[in-house]
């Protein structure tokens, strides 16, 4: 009959469609097993004894699609970049820089000659040659080749690089057209990470982009960023690798419900958490959670070019009417700590002793009134519409809401964000604010130029421009440093940013995982972890 | 005409459903006898419990919720006793039945052709290599013009009358002794009933078969059935050979549906009506049936029912007032 | 054949109104894609070099240009062009709708007639309580709990089915397919549309013709319920082309569906403009198969020219 015929072909339309998925994507040797046991037989390049090889799995809920280095916002923006790049010095987690790829350093000429020595016999991956000075000159001219678009060539301050010399190999060379104080920091971070000449010059410029060669302990081994992503250990790998990890999984897993669910289970060795909730329940359970504190604070932000906003009053009332205590103990469980300034404390020249938040709704309305608006005043509050965004929001609108503002909440989509606070139409926002290791950027924001733009607070004054300037051509660090705190205090004092708290996120291990070590640009890796 | 084998007896049947809280008395004592090559008419209105009588002869009723009792004689053996398989073999094969509305009756996707074969293949036959062939023939039986093309056509191309035709030859598929036609022609056009009944008539006489015709027309049966039985509100109220009912009707909701048909003599200027509706199967009257609306009715008709009664000579009627009522003068 | 070409229009509309649409979003390319904390320097360079400064009219002839040449683009987030960054999603996508609706409407119509087969008995009872209860759930629930269950509970399948190596397709399909087949209506359609047909004529005559009642059930009745079946069946094909981003959340399966939602919040303009576009194309496809399929199936509405007489 005709429908046995139609059933017969849709059935064999849908084998098809079965052998083709077959041939594009996954093996089907055997089954694959959890990994919390010492695991199955990776299919990796290089592997050690085969049945003994320890796959460390993890997750990310973020993920860029480009692997230069150039293009990154952030260390994390690739979750395996931190693991396969190096950068010439590693940023300590006290500030300071230790030697990576450049073993010493002189600093003459009163700052303006900077000259690194390399570290010798160091393999680029995949045999693509010895790390040299050749690789550093070609990362830092790159930053303004128009064929990479790096974002990063300001964050280098590569416009304040007169040469870069190679006097041999092993010896690279900066002369500064004037004292960059923080430097040797900005060669610790992610925009300094060094990329390898010769893979460019063989595969072209865009192959930095799609398949990453770097120096560091683990090799890239295939797969899709945003989806998952592996890398396997690099036996060659100059460096002290005192852990046991042969293989590293990193899979695209957005939703939290389900990577609690893998955690539990067993098929992920670590994940981070931001849910305050969750993360004791973690550590009631027993597992090891490190609490890592993030280059971000929460902070409410008005436009002083706004109204209400433009009245200094308004503004004073609108510092005393956030509560920071609330938010520290029922929000946060006092996980995280009030701020000084708008830098978060973790950032390089953050200010930690000037603001006191200071909670008085009832001033704040008495202020309100004083204003001119005895009946409170309507603003509307602009915030983020995911999972972490909302909750601060809806806390900011109840406080606001007590001390004489009448909020309209807008949590929206991230793009209708940006475009709201940018283009100078949103009066409040709420946000996690992120910070570079160095706080230029964040300090920068708020000049005069920068707005309309980046600077959403519409500031425009004259003598916060003064000594942002200042600290920027600072020829000493103890000058940037004054510059850099006076400026603090100066956009403290016009009450437009209101920081309530630091913020991090705890990253919860396994019981058998150990070794884990926190490091000063925030980047996850895993040469020092050690499995069961 | 009958040889006078009898093929089918029922005896005293009575069916009911219970609905709700009420009970539905659809039949309620039904006899009767069909012979070899006998071609019966039955008459009565909507509702009067004919259809239910013979969709129970083919086990097509539901039991529960149907509560059936009686006899349902056929082949030796009570049919109301049979296992649906049991059923099902004497079902399309020695009794056979076809439907008021033939394109509501014909499976909408599927050829004609696949449909009689169906039929064909089930009561075994036919064999398999024979199959088409048969179909072809059975479609010229029920003279199906161009009769190769329409075996792959679906109902919804055809006419009705083509459709009653194909739902015949499916019927008449397994040779059938009994074809019980369901108001086989009340949903077609006047032009094309006279040909459906002619072509049942002659299908008739050529194999031999009985036919029960159920209809609620009186006018459908008078030629081509021997005999005819009324039904009324779940009883045979009278049964005779065609002649006998039609000169001398001795039952008044006989007499009252002979003299509904209006015929080029009626001189009256209103249509004769019989006053008043079918009694409410769920509750019956406790006399007979027909009292409420009858004319002649009398004390006695009211509180008794009357028994079925052989009043002339093949002539059966169910009236304590049988024979005393001039048909001429009602 | 005047389907197919009725397709080409659609499909150009369907281009030309994300392409403005998409650009109606407030936020572009470069303030969604490079953060909050991005300087208007960094944003500047973007926008420089993706092209973004030219005006939206030039824009659109561009890639109405490139698209007659078969070229969708290049993606803004993905530094790849578009086509390949699409075909590599869709092969989870098709997998995903191939065997999910495919196999999930094969359990469900069996499901769906034996419920009506046991009409009032527990076997419908249960069924029809199941049913009930998977269409009113979520799907995001439904996959949670199938996960919750078979990952985690029963350990038939791990959690996280992407991220281990060499897994059998089978495993990696179940919790979705699962999904599809629980939170779907196709049980309670089958079964009411075989509990009509049970009622109509043509059942009766087949009755009287002797048929046996399996037969009556899957040959003359589900021969009829085909027709709303497999306008179910294709409606859920067309949808699950750029709708499964609730499933490849959940199960952690990177398809179309996902690739469009992030294209969107990045505003990755021509990522969602090649996007769409291609999910486009699959659901016109998807319609003409489901039409061809109910001519099949329902010969009162097949294209003239395709039956005979």
């Amino acid at each position: 009959m005709k429908k046995t015929g139609i059933l017969a072909l849709c059935l064999a339309a849908a084998l098809c469609l079965g052998a083709l998925s077959a041939c594009s994507s996954g093996n089907t040797q055997g089954d694959g097993a959890p990994p919390s046991a010492s695991s199955p037989a990776p299919s990796g390049a290089d592997s050690p004894a085969a049945d003994s090889a320890k796959v460390y799995y993890m997750t990310t809920n973020f993920e860029e699609s480009w692997w230069d280095p150039a293009l990154f916002m952030q260390i994390n923006d690739v979750s395996l970049a931190p693991m396969i790049y190096e950068t010439l010095v590693e940023l300590q987690t006290d500030g300071t820089v230790a030697p990576q790829l450049a073993e010493s350093w002189d600093i003459s000429d009163g700052g303006l000659t900077y000259t690194f020595n390399l570290r010798k016999g160091v393999q680029w991956h995949k045999g693509y040659g010895e790390f040299t000075s050749a690789d550093v000159k070609f990362t830092l001219e790159r930053q303004t080749d128009p064929a990479v678009a790096s974002v990063n060539a300001d964050n280098l301050n590569i416009a304040n690089i007169a040469a870069i010399e190679c006097p041999d190999e092993y010896t690279v060379v900066f002369k500064l057209k004037a004292a960059d104080v923080d430097l040797l920091t900005r060669m610790s971070l992610y925009y300094s990470i060094i990329v390898c000449k010769a893979h460019s010059d063989k595969d072209g410029v865009a192959s930095i982009n799609s398949d990453p060669i770097g120096t560091g302990p683990f090799v890239y081994d295939g797969g899709t960023l945003g989806i998952k992503t592996e890398a396997v250990r690099n036996t060659e790998w100059w460096g002290d690798f005192t852990g046991n990890v042969d293989r590293v999984v990193s899979t695209f897993m957005s939703d939290t419900n389900t990577i609690y669910m893998a955690f539990d289970k067993g098929e992920l060795h670590s994940t981070g958490l931001y849910d305050k909730d969750k993360i004791k329940e973690y550590e009631d359970k027993g597992y090891p959670v490190v609490n890592v504190p993030l280059l971000q604070l929460l902070y409410v932000g008005v436009n002083m070019q706004l109204e209400p906003f433009d009245n200094p009053v308004v503004r004073e009332a609108f510092f005393n009417a956030i509560d920071v205590q609330y938010f520290l103990d029922n929000l946060y469980y006092g996980t995280e700590s009030a701020v000084g300034s708008y830098v978060p404390p973790s950032s390089k020249y953050a200010l930690t002793d000037y603001f006191k938040f200071n909670y008085d709704p009832e001033r704040s309305k008495q202020l309100l009134a004083e204003a001119g608006y005895p009946d409170g005043v309507e603003v509307t509050l602009w915030g983020a519409s995911d999972a972490l965004g909302q909750p601060p929001a809806i806390l900011t609108q109840d406080q606001l809401g007590k001390a004489g503002f009448k909020v309209n909440l807008q949590c929206v989509d991230f793009g209708v964000f940006i475009d709201q606070v940018r283009n100078g139409t949103a009066q409040m926002w709420v946000l996690y604010n992120t910070t570079g290791a160095i706080a230029d950027d964040t300090i920068n924001r708020y000049t005069s130029k920068s707005y309309p733009g980046s600077n959403w607070c519409g500031v425009t004054d004259a003598e916060y421009d003064a000594l942002v300037e200042a600290g920027l051509n600072a020829k000493t660090e103890q000058e940037k440093y004054d510059s850099f705190y006076a400026a603090q205090r100066r956009l403290m004092d016009l009450q437009v940013i209101y920081p309530i708290s630091t913020f991090s996120v705890g990253e919860v291990m396994q019981k058998n995982v150990s070794g884990y070590k926190s490091y000063g640009d925030l980047g996850f890796r895993l040469q020092t972890v050690t499995i069961g | 005409m009958s040889d006078g084998q009898r093929l089918l007896e029922i005896k005293d049947l009575r069916i009911s459903f219970s609905v709700g809280e009420d009970t539905v008395r659809a039949v309620n004592g039904v006899s009767l006898t069909l012979d070899r090559g006998e071609a019966l008419g039955v008459v009565g209105e909507s509702g009067c419990g004919k259809s239910v009588t013979f969709s129970s002869v083919m086990g097509l009723l539901p039991s529960p919720p149907a509560v059936i009792e009686g006899e349902i004689v056929f082949d030796g053996r009570d049919v109301t006793k049979l296992s649906d398989r049991q059923m099902r073999r004497v079902r399309g094969k020695d009794i056979a039945m076809i439907f008021q509305e033939p394109m509501r009756s014909l499976n909408p996707v599927m050829r004609i052709g696949n449909q009689i074969v169906e039929a064909l293949l089930l009561h075994g036959a036919v064999s398999r290599g024979q199959v088409w062939t048969r179909a072809l023939e059975l479609l010229k039986l029920v003279e199906v013009p161009d009769a190769p093309s329409r075996l792959h056509c679906y109902p919804h191309q055809l006419s009705g009358g083509l459709r009653q035709r194909i739902m015949i030859a499916m019927a008449l598929a397994s040779q059938p002794r009994i074809l019980l036609a369901d108001e086989p022609t009340t949903a077609l056009d006047v032009t094309i009933q006279a040909q459906i009944l002619e072509l049942l008539k002659r299908v008739q006489r050529e194999t031999g078969m009985s036919i029960v015709i159920i209809t609620h027309d009186l006018g459908v049966v008078a030629d081509i059935v021997d005999n005819v039985a009324v039904f009324y509100a779940g009883v045979i109220v009278e049964k005779a050979d065609k002649y006998s009912l039609f000169r001398s009707p001795m039952h008044p909701y006989t007499i009252g549906l002979l003299n509904c048909i209006p015929t080029l003599q009626t001189k009256r200027k209103r249509l004769y009506v019989i006053e008043g509706n079918i009694p409410d199967p769920a509750r019956l009257p406790i006399g007979c049936a027909f009292s409420p609306r009858c004319a002649y009715a009398t004390e006695r008709c009211l509180t008794e029912k009357p028994e079925t009664r052989e009043c002339a000579p093949g002539h059966f009627c169910a009236c304590h007032l049988a024979g005393q009522i001039d048909p001429l003068n009602p | 054949m005047s389907r197919l070409l009725l397709a080409v229009p659609a499909m150009l509309g369907v281009f030309v109104v994300v392409f403005f649409v998409i650009r109606m979003l407030p936020g572009d390319s470069a303030e969604a894609m490079l953060g909050a904390s991005a300087t208007d320097a960094q944003i500047e360079t973007y926008r420089a070099a993706h092209g973004l400064d030219k005006p939206a009219p030039v824009q659109f002839w561009i890639a109405l240009k490139n698209l007659f040449r078969g070229d969708l683009g290049d993606s803004l987030s993905h530094y790849r062009p578009v086509l390949s960054v699409v075909l590599e999603r869709l092969p989870s996508t098709i997998e995903l709708a191939a065997y999910g609706i495919v196999l999930g409407s094969v359990f469900a119509v069996i499901l769906g007639v034996v419920a009506a087969s046991f009409r009032g008995r527990w076997p419908d009872l249960i069924i029809t309580a199941y049913s009930t209860f998977g269409m009113s759930l979520p799907t995001f629930y439904i996959g949670l709990w199938i996960l919750m269950v078979f990952a985690v509970k029963l350990d038939v399948i791990p959690v996280s089915a992407s991220a281990v190596e060499g897994l059998p397709r089978w495993k990696t399909l179940f919790g979705p397919v699962l999904t599809i087949v629980v939170g779907g209506s196709l049980v309670r359609t089958t079964r009411s549309a075989i509990l009509e047909i049970l009622e109509e004529d043509f059942i009766r005559t087949a009755r009287a013709k002797g048929v046996p009642k399996a037969l009556i059930l899957f040959r003359h009745a589900l021969g009829n319920a085909l027709i709303p079946i497999i306008t179910m069946v294709g409606y859920g094909l067309a949808v699950s082309f750029g709708g499964a981003i609730v499933l490849e959340t959940v199960f952690g399966r990177s398809g179309v569906g996902k690739l469009l939602i992030d294209a969107i919040t990045v505003r990755d303009y021509p990522l969602v403009q090649g996007t769409t576009f291609v999910i486009a194309l699959f659901m016109i496809v998807a319609n003409l198969l489901t039409d061809v399929a109910a001519g099949f199936a329902d010969p009162r509405i097949r294209v003239a020219g395709a039956g005979e007489l």
